[in-house]
């Protein structure tokens, strides 16, 4: 029998580093109208950077869910939005900023009782949206728009999906170039529009030298995750995706090099005494999905009970500036450009299975773990094919649940664990044949 | 051969050929040795593919339950995009000799990535549409457009002239002018077509040379505008909305008329949402032309995968309301259709400000509730009364 007794993570405490950045990030924005800064609400893709270098405020749509989730205040701007007419079936992320939005558009109604997070956002001047392989993202910036009346300046850059045709795969072909080069044009145009909206010329140094601090956090982390092939691995996809706020919606912020060096620190020690992020480490999982947010710490704990480490994941190994080197701080429009394209989300099928067959074998996966997130359909678009594709061509074995990032109404608990219990039996008698 | 049909015989050839959408096409290729193209629903330059001398269809989604395609796509996706990957995992569409998807929505992407590893012997494109009307859109359009003709040249090893394209476009929009001369028809005598009827010309139109519907609407046209009216003056005037990618089913569409209502217009779709703007037939280049259409079409009926903020597709709706002087709004909304989702609540202000009342409903492909649907349009339908 696969069940073993209770056990927990072993958490990277250097995850503490990160958790004050985050604070100070949002004490920061929910004052910024106070200190008479401008704010932009963004989804999608980490680009506070252009926001930053021009001293303007930005909340990223995903990155406030999620918090909103972590502090479990969910349930309120949730029920605030479905009261409206927003269907439970939509984006929970898009459901919970865009509740939290309402309060503070409409004010509080009377029989709800938000937490303080979920009603601390401040209304927006203007809205950015950067979204990849997911019509979803601009979709709700433009229920956001209309939800303050039509009357918030909108920009939308448009990234094209990257299907991969007529020979075009990684970083070569002459699709991706143009494709590039379109992007690159309408980042060139958000500077302009971002220019009005502060009122005065772009900043570029700042922005170059914003750029150079992305480049060396997005280098650190990926340089971190890799220590992370070790068996065992001194760190787990649940540590990552703690620490994914340096490169998405605090990219750039002061303080992030440092954090991260910790955290590469911290994992190389690890690795040079023997720790490990699982106490006993039997099998290697693959997380395949986005994260669940208000059940991380349970997730990490129940793999760490089955001697488990999921030590690689899509949502954290194939986006985030995962493409470092490709920015050149002087020219930081390309590189942005190039990661942006290269997101995990954006990839059409064919690159999708490409990558994560290279990632299974890099970090020596025995299992995958695929995350149906019921209302982001734009991550479990392809999951049935990976799940058949990647036995067939690696024998990885796999199982699924449903789920959600933000609203776990989604999730039937006894049904995770069987799930789960079955991957672990399977990959029991794989190892013992 | 219509020309000796009467109207009930030519509705009735054009409801076989919506009921088994891709008989007429595969007939076709038997009968021309030619090609055929299946778009994903909703935004495709049917025009640019037919320049190229095949036969663009668009995929339907079909009433018959999901099996073989469970295997392959989430049940938590719209009806339209499983059925289309069912079609495929059955067999169905392998008469396909290429297919085209679409960037308008996430679930049509994804369902266009199953169906390429499903047929991995029918030509797989994308048409890039990007969202918005900035001053840019245009252009952007152009080159996605000029993308797809590029591929379609590669697949079928012929260039599209310009010509063939201006003629293509021709073709397409005396289809639409003729569909909307029936709405004209419609209007002033709801009951000589039905919403069913009305689908069904439109859904064939769809899936068959358009050379050959347009000499059956040329017949048609002037049959059913000899016909009297036959709707009580005082039915209750529906408008029909929502439906963006599957053609309503016409148990619904029956539903409503059986309650005592008539439909009097729509935005759906399979409806007046297809034909409802011609491509412009002057001297301009024909690739932008087709991108002009698509800014100005979402002008007039704004689709919410669009992303245009120009638009107001609650505001439309209202004074859609007021043109076909319609007592009532029904709203079918296909469940987990996510920019119906997202713009409902926008719609239900907007109905309430201005005093329209309307009714929501989410419909499951499996159509597991139409007792439930009955009960509801009846006592809704009853309010107007």
């Amino acid at each position: 029998m696969a069940v073993q007794e209770a056990k927990r993570a072993n958490r990277l405490k250097s995850g503490k580093l990160v958790n004050k950045l985050v604070n100070e990030y949002w004490e920061d924005l929910i004052n910024a109208k106070k200190t008479g800064k401008k704010v932009i609400y963004t989804t999608g893709l980490p680009i506070g950077p252009f926001m930053a270098a021009q001293d303007l405020a930005w909340i990223h749509g995903e990155g406030y869910g999620a918090r909103v989730a972590a502090r479990h205040e969910e349930k309120e701007p949730q029920t605030f939005a479905e009261n409206r007419g927003f269907n439970r079936e939509l984006c929970s992320y898009a459901r919970t900023q865009m509740g939290c939005a309402m309060f503070a558009e409409f004010g509080v109604p009377d029989d709800l009782m938000p937490g303080p997070i979920a009603t601390e956002i401040p209304a927006p001047d203007a809205i950015v949206t950067c979204y990849p392989g997911c019509s979803t993202g601009p979709q709700w910036d433009w229920a956001i728009e209309r939800v303050f009346g039509k009357k918030i300046p909108w920009f939308n850059v448009v990234i094209p999906y990257h299907m991969g045709r007529n020979g075009s795969t990684y970083m070569k072909g002459e699709e991706f170039e143009e494709n590039v080069k379109y992007v690159e044009r309408q980042f060139e145009d958000l500077i302009k529009f971002l220019e009005v909206i502060s009122g005065k010329p772009y900043n570029w140094d700042k922005f170059q030298e914003l750029m150079g601090v992305t480049k060396k956090v997005g280098q650190l982390r990926m340089e971190a995750m890799e220590l992370c092939k070790a068996k065992p691995a001194p760190a787990s996809f649940f540590d990552w995706s703690i620490q994914i706020a340096p490169v998405n919606y605090l990219t750039a912020w002061p303080g992030t090099i440092e954090a991260m060096e910790a955290v590469k620190a911290e994992v190389q020690e690890r690795l040079d005494n023997g720790v490990s992020a699982v106490p006993t480490e039997k099998y290697r999982i693959f997380w395949e999905g986005i994260m669940n947010w208000n059940k991380l710490g349970w997730m990490a704990d129940k793999f760490a009970s089955y001697d488990a480490t999921v030590v690689a994941g899509r949502y954290t190994h194939m986006a985030f500036w995962h493409e470092p080197d490709s920015i050149d701080p002087e020219h930081p429009l390309r590189g942005i450009a190039i990661n942006h394209l290269e997101c995990q989300l954006n990839l059409g099928y064919p690159i999708t299975e490409e990558r994560m067959m290279t990632l299974s074998k890099e970090y020596s996966i025995d299992g995958i773990v695929f995350h149906g997130a019921r209302t982001c359909r734009s991550f479990s678009r392809s999951h049935f094919l990976l799940a058949e594709n990647l036995n067939k061509k690696m024998g990885i074995q796999s199982t699924s649940f449903e789920g959600d990032m933000v609203d776990d109404s989604f999730y039937k608990e006894e049904l995770v664990n069987t799930r789960i219990e079955a991957l672990i039996e399977s990959l029991e008698a794989q190892k013992s044949r | 051969m219509y020309q000796n049909l009467s109207a009930d015989e030519i509705l009735n050839n054009l409801t076989q050929i919506a009921a088994d959408p891709y008989e007429r096409a595969k007939e076709w290729k038997m009968e021309t040795g030619s090609k055929i193209i299946g778009c994903y629903i909703m935004h495709f330059p049917e025009e640019l593919l037919h320049a190229a001398g095949i036969l663009p269809i668009v995929l339907q989604v079909k009433e018959e339950p999901i099996t073989s395609g469970h295997a392959y796509y989430p049940a938590y996706f719209c009806g339209p995009t499983r059925s289309v990957v069912d079609q495929a995992a059955k067999g169905e569409l392998d008469f396909l000799d290429a297919f085209v998807g679409g960037d308008y929505c996430i679930q049509a992407v994804g369902g266009s990535e199953v169906v390429g590893n499903l047929l991995p012997k029918v030509n797989n494109m994308f048409f890039r549409l990007p969202v918005g009307n900035q001053p840019w859109t245009h252009g952007d359009i152009v080159q996605g457009l000029k993308e797809l003709k590029r591929d379609t040249e590669r697949f079928t090893g012929r260039e599209i002239s310009a010509e063939s394209i201006r003629e293509s476009i021709r073709i397409y929009n005396k289809n639409r002018s003729l569909i909307k001369e029936l709405y004209e028809l419609r209007t002033s005598k709801p009951g000589i077509l039905s919403s069913g009827e009305m689908m069904s010309i439109i859904k064939s139109s769809m899936v068959m040379p358009k050379e050959e519907h347009n000499a059956i609407l040329e017949s048609l046209l002037p049959k059913l505008a000899e016909q009297k009216d036959s709707k009580r003056q005082d039915a209750v005037r529906v408008f029909l909305s929502g439906s963006f990618c599957g053609a309503p089913k016409n148990e619904i569409l029956s539903l409503v008329e059986e309650s005592g209502a008539v439909v009097v217009g729509d935005d759906l779709f399979h409806g007046f949402r297809y034909i409802s703007d011609n491509i412009g037939e002057d001297d301009r280049e024909p690739l932008e032309a087709i991108a002009a259409h698509y800014i100005d079409k979402n002008t007039n009926v704004p689709c919410p995968t669009r992303c245009d903020p120009k638009t107001d597709w609650p505001q439309y709706l209202v004074d859609s309301m007021r043109k076909h002087k319609a007592d009532q709004l029904v709203i079918v909304m296909a469940q987990f259709c996510e920019p119906h989702m997202f713009f409902y609540p926008d719609i239900k202000d907007a109905m309430q400000a201005a005093g329209i009342p309307h009714l929501l409903l989410e419909i499951s492909h499996e159509l597991d509730s139409i007792e439930t649907i009955k009960t509801r349009l009846e006592a809704f339908v009853e309010m107007a009364v």
